[in-house]
């Protein structure tokens, strides 16, 4: 098992995060690197891949990425897409 | 695009903005490097937070003004407030990222290009870092990287 697959924050939690093929950050803890992230395509969100955790996530055909598995981005709205309509005040909020 | 840098310091607390990077109408911040850290004696204090947006930045204790990265680029856009707000307003349910930390522990997120947390060109906006519960009031120190 490699250093990066064992994510301990302050030792009050342990849990096997996951390195993926294309993240889209990574998490640093005492300068080593300890985990991947990944951001939902349709929210932004972004969550540490851990194996086993039980969540449930998604994939977008359209957008080619990950979701975070939240009802809301079950359909394809692109953040990109998101953000322009909340600029132009079409979308009230912006998760 | 220009990089810029901005750190602040508040103790954390319950439902506490420890620092906002507040948005600017003419171009969109994409926040790619954050760290999190405590100058506070070392204590074994527990705190979570959460990467949160807002639609109204309020009054803070103090107004930061960005460095940037490169010398020869113009004033940040985008500034960096700290402390104790008034009047401000967070969008619910809206955790761009749960990070659960020790206080003895520096914490660092990089995003990879196009990975980045993006504050959108909208007036008043931010894009901030929230105590949402800590087993004590240690002084949180956080670092904001941004692409203009």
């Amino acid at each position: 098992m490699k250093a990066s697959d064992i994510l301990i924050i302050g030792g009050s939690q342990k849990f096997e995060a996951e390195s993926v093929r294309k993240p889209s950050g990574a998490i640093i803890l005492d300068g080593m690197h300890l985990a991947d992230t990944l951001r939902c395509v349709h929210c932004g969100h972004v969550w540490i891949p851990v194996v086993g955790s039980g969540k449930i996530r998604g994939w977008c055909n359209s957008c080619g990425g990950v979701t975070c598995g939240s009802h809301a981005c079950h359909t394809c709205y692109p953040f990109e897409k998101r953000l322009d309509d909340y600029e132009k005040g079409k979308l009230k909020t912006l998760r | 695009m220009r990089r810029y840098a901005a750190d602040g310091q508040t103790a954390a607390g319950t439902n506490l903005t420890i620092a906002e990077v507040v948005a600017a109408t003419t171009t969109r911040g994409r926040i790619y490097d954050l760290i999190i850290g405590s100058d506070a004696s070392p204590a074994d204090i527990a705190t979570e937070f959460n990467i949160i947006r807002g639609t109204v930045s309020g009054t803070p204790t103090t107004t930061v003004t960005p460095r940037a990265l490169d010398p020869a680029d113009p004033a940040s856009l985008l500034s960096l407030e700290v402390g104790t707000f008034t009047g401000q307003t967070k969008t619910s349910s809206t955790s761009l990222m749960n990070i659960a930390l020790n206080q003895r522990a520096t914490f660092r997120w990089v995003a990879v290009p196009d990975g980045e947390i993006i504050v959108p060109a909208t007036s008043d906006n931010w894009v901030g870092l929230e105590s949402i519960a800590s087993g004590g009031t240690p002084n949180i120190n956080v670092s904001f990287y941004w692409q203009e």
